[in-house]
C-alpha cells in the first residue's frame, strides 16, 4: 500500500519527537512569553469595551489559538529541507522509494503532531486561566475549527516546502522565510483582519497568509456559518494551489540538481 | 591598559574588514539578507500602527512614536552587536568542540579575539533600519541623536555580555546554548514593548538580571526628560554589568578542558 510507508514515517517522527521531548522546551518558553506579552499589552489597552469587534476574552483567546497554530511547524525543519538541498544530500533520497515531498510532509507532520497537541493544551491552560471559558457561542464551531486548523496546516506546509524548495535556484533563501514569517504573523497572527483598513480587508481576504491564522481562529472565538463556509472554501482553494506550486517547484528544481562525488 | 585597549582596538578594526570584504564576496545575498531583514523590520510598525489606530494616544504610557524609538534602538543595537561580535552565539560550541583552544593560543585578549571573528551579514540590514525609522519618525534633533547613539552602542554591549554570561554557563553545566538563546529572545522581547506592561517580578527582571530597561526604556526616558542622575545610572550600570560578564567567563575559563580536535582557522 502506498500510503502506508508514509504513515509509517509520521509514525516513526512522531515517535522520535517524543524521544526527544527536551526539544520542545525552548518552544514551551516561546509561546508562554509571547502570551504573557500580549496578555499584558491587551490587558492595558482595554478598557472594558469592544475592540474591532472583538471582546478582552475573544482577543486574549485570539492570540492563544493563532500562536498554536504559527508553532505548530517549526521552521527549523525547513531549513533542513533547504539545507538538504545546498549539501546535496537531497540526491540519497532521490534514489528512495518515496516522493520527496511526501515524505518530508510525513515526518514534519510527525513531528508537528506532538507541537500542535502540546501547544493546544498549553493555549487552554492559558487562556482559561488568564481570562476564562472559552468565547465559543456554538457548540458546533468546534469540528468546523478542527477541519479549517487541519487545512490551514497543509497550505502553511506546502507554502512553506515552496520556500524551501528554491533553495534548488538561490544560493541563499532564509530572506524569504523570514518575509513569509512575517507576512503570516502580521496578516492575522498579532491582530485579526478587522484591525486593518477596510481596502485591505478586501485584498486580504483573497491571500493565503490571513487564512493559515485569523480565518481558523475566528471560527472559534465568533463563530458564524457564513464565515465558516467561506473560510473552508477558500482554504481548500489554497491548499489546492500551494500543493501545485510546490510539486511543479519540485519538478523544476530537481532536474537542475547536479551532485558531484558524496 | 592603554596599549592593550589599543592592540583590542586594532583587532577589531582588522576583523571587521576581513569580515566585510568576505562577505561582499558574495553581493547578492549580501543586499537580499539585509532587504529581508528591513522588511521583516517594518511589519511591526505596521501592527502598532494598527493597534494605536484602534485604541487611542497612548498605550501602556507610550505614544507611537516612543514605541518607535525603543524599536529603533532595539534594532540597531542588536545590528551593531551582530557585526561586532557574532561569533559570541558560537561560544557554546567551540568550547564543547574544544576549537577554543585555537582563540586560547592567540596572542590577544580571548574574549575579544573570540567575539569578533565572525560578522552576520543581515546585522547591516537591522542597524540600518534602526537609524532610518529613527530620521523619518523623530526627525534631526541632537539630543535625540546623541542619546540614541549612546544606546546603540551600549545596548549593543549589553546584548552581548547577556549572551557572554549565559554561553559561559557551558564551561559548568555542558551546553547551555539552548538557554542562551532563550534568554536572548527574551532580552529582545522586553526591549520592544513599553515598559509599563511588564509588572511585578518581570519588572524586576528587566532592570536587573535580564537588563532589557536600561538598553531601550531608560534611554527613552532620558529623550524625554534628561536628568544627570538617571544618565549616571544608565551608565554606571552598563559598566558594571559588562565587567561581570568579562569576570565570569574569564572564571569559567579555568574550567575549561580542551578536546584532541585539531582544528585550523582560515
Amino acid at each position: 500500500m502506498k500510503i502506508k510507508k508514509y504513515f509509517t514515517i509520521f509514525k516513526i517522527s512522531l515517535r522520535n519527537a517524543l524521544f526527544y521531548g527536551k526539544n520542545l522546551f525552548g518552544g514551551i518558553i516561546m509561546y508562554t512569553l509571547f502570551i504573557y506579552v500580549f496578555f499584558r499589552l491587551w490587558g492595558v489597552i482595554y478598557k472594558g469595551d469592544t475592540i474591532a469587534g472583538y471582546s478582552y476574552n475573544q482577543m486574549i483567546w485570539y492570540v492563544c489559538i493563532t500562536e498554536v497554530i504559527i508553532c505548530t511547524i517549526g521552521l527549523g525543519m525547513m531549513y533542513e529541507i533547504s539545507q538538504d538541498i545546498k549539501n546535496g544530500a537531497i540526491a540519497y533520497q532521490l534514489g528512495r522509494p518515496y516522493n520527496y515531498i511526501l515524505y518530508s510532509y510525513s515526518n514534519i507532520m510527525g513531528n508537528s503532531f506532538i507541537r500542535l497537541i502540546m501547544y493546544s493544551i498549553m493555549g487552554f491552560i492559558f487562556g482559561t486561566v488568564l481570562v476564562g471559558a472559552p468565547p465559543v457561542n456554538n457548540i458546533a464551531a468546534f469540528p468546523f475549527f478542527i477541519i479549517s486548523l487541519v487545512l490551514a496546516l497543509v497550505i502553511q506546509f506546502f507554502l512553506l516546502m515552496s520556500i524551501g524548495l528554491t533553495a534548488f535556484f538561490v544560493e541563499e533563501n532564509r530572506p524569504f522565510f523570514f518575509i513569509y514569517q512575517k507576512l503570516i504573523l502580521m496578516l492575522g497572527t498579532l491582530v485579526p483582519l478587522e484591525f486593518f483598513p477596510r481596502w485591505m480587508q478586501t485584498i486580504l481576504r483573497y491571500m493565503p497568509f490571513s487564512y493559515i491564522t485569523w480565518a481558523p481562529a475566528k471560527i472559534f472565538v465568533d463563530f458564524s456559518i457564513q464565515h465558516t463556509l467561506t473560510t473552508i472554501i477558500t482554504q481548500l482553494i489554497w491548499s489546492a494551489i500551494a500543493i501545485m506550486l510546490c510539486f511543479s517547484i519540485y519538478r523544476k528544481g530537481v532536474k537542475s540538481v547536479h551532485v558531484h562525488g558524496g | 591598559m592603554f596599549m592593550e585597549v589599543k592592540k583590542i582596538i586594532r583587532l577589531f578594526s582588522r576583523y571587521f574588514k576581513l569580515n566585510l570584504a568576505s562577505q561582499m564576496e558574495y553581493r547578492t545575498s549580501f543586499f537580499v539578507q539585509i532587504f529581508g531583514m528591513v522588511i521583516n523590520n517594518a511589519t511591526f510598525i505596521f501592527f502598532w500602527h494598527l493597534a494605536f489606530d484602534a485604541t487611542g494616544t497612548y498605550i501602556a504610557g507610550y505614544t507611537f512614536k516612543d514605541v518607535m524609538f525603543i524599536w529603533a534602538v532595539t534594532s540597531s543595537a542588536f545590528g551593531l552587536a551582530q557585526i561586532l561580535f557574532n561569533n559570541v552565539h558560537r561560544i557554546s560550541q567551540l568550547i564543547i568542540t574544544g576549537e577554543l583552544d585555537t582563540y586560547l593560543l592567540q596572542p590577544v585578549p580571548v574574549l575579544p579575539n573570540i567575539l569578533g571573528a565572525r560578522t552576520q551579514v543581515s546585522a547591516w540590514g537591522d542597524m540600518l533600519y534602526g537609524i532610518v525609522l529613527l530620521s523619518i519618525v523623530w526627525g534631526f534633533s541632537w539630543n535625540v541623536w546623541l542619546i540614541f547613539a549612546l544606546s546603540i552602542i551600549l545596548g549593543g554591549l549589553l546584548f552581548t555580555a547577556i549572551n557572554v554570561i549565559t554561553h559561559t554557563l557551558t564551561f559548568y553545566l555542558g551546553n547551555a546554548s539552548m538557554i542562551t538563546s532563550t534568554v536572548f529572545e527574551f532580552m529582545i522581547t522586553f526591549s520592544i514593548y513599553p515598559e509599563g506592561i511588564f509588572q511585578g517580578f518581570v519588572r524586576l527582571l528587566i532592570f536587573s538580571i535580564l537588563p532589557a530597561a536600561f538598553i531601550t526604556h531608560i534611554p527613552l526616558r532620558l529623550v524625554g526628560n534628561f536628568n544627570v542622575s538617571t544618565f549616571a545610572i544608565w551608565i554606571g550600570f552598563t559598566i558594571v554589568f559588562l565587567a561581570i560578564a568579562c569576570i565570569f567567563f574569564n572564571r569559567g575559563l579555568k574550567k575549561y578542558e580542551s578536546g584532541n580536535l585539531i582544528i585550523t582557522r582560515l
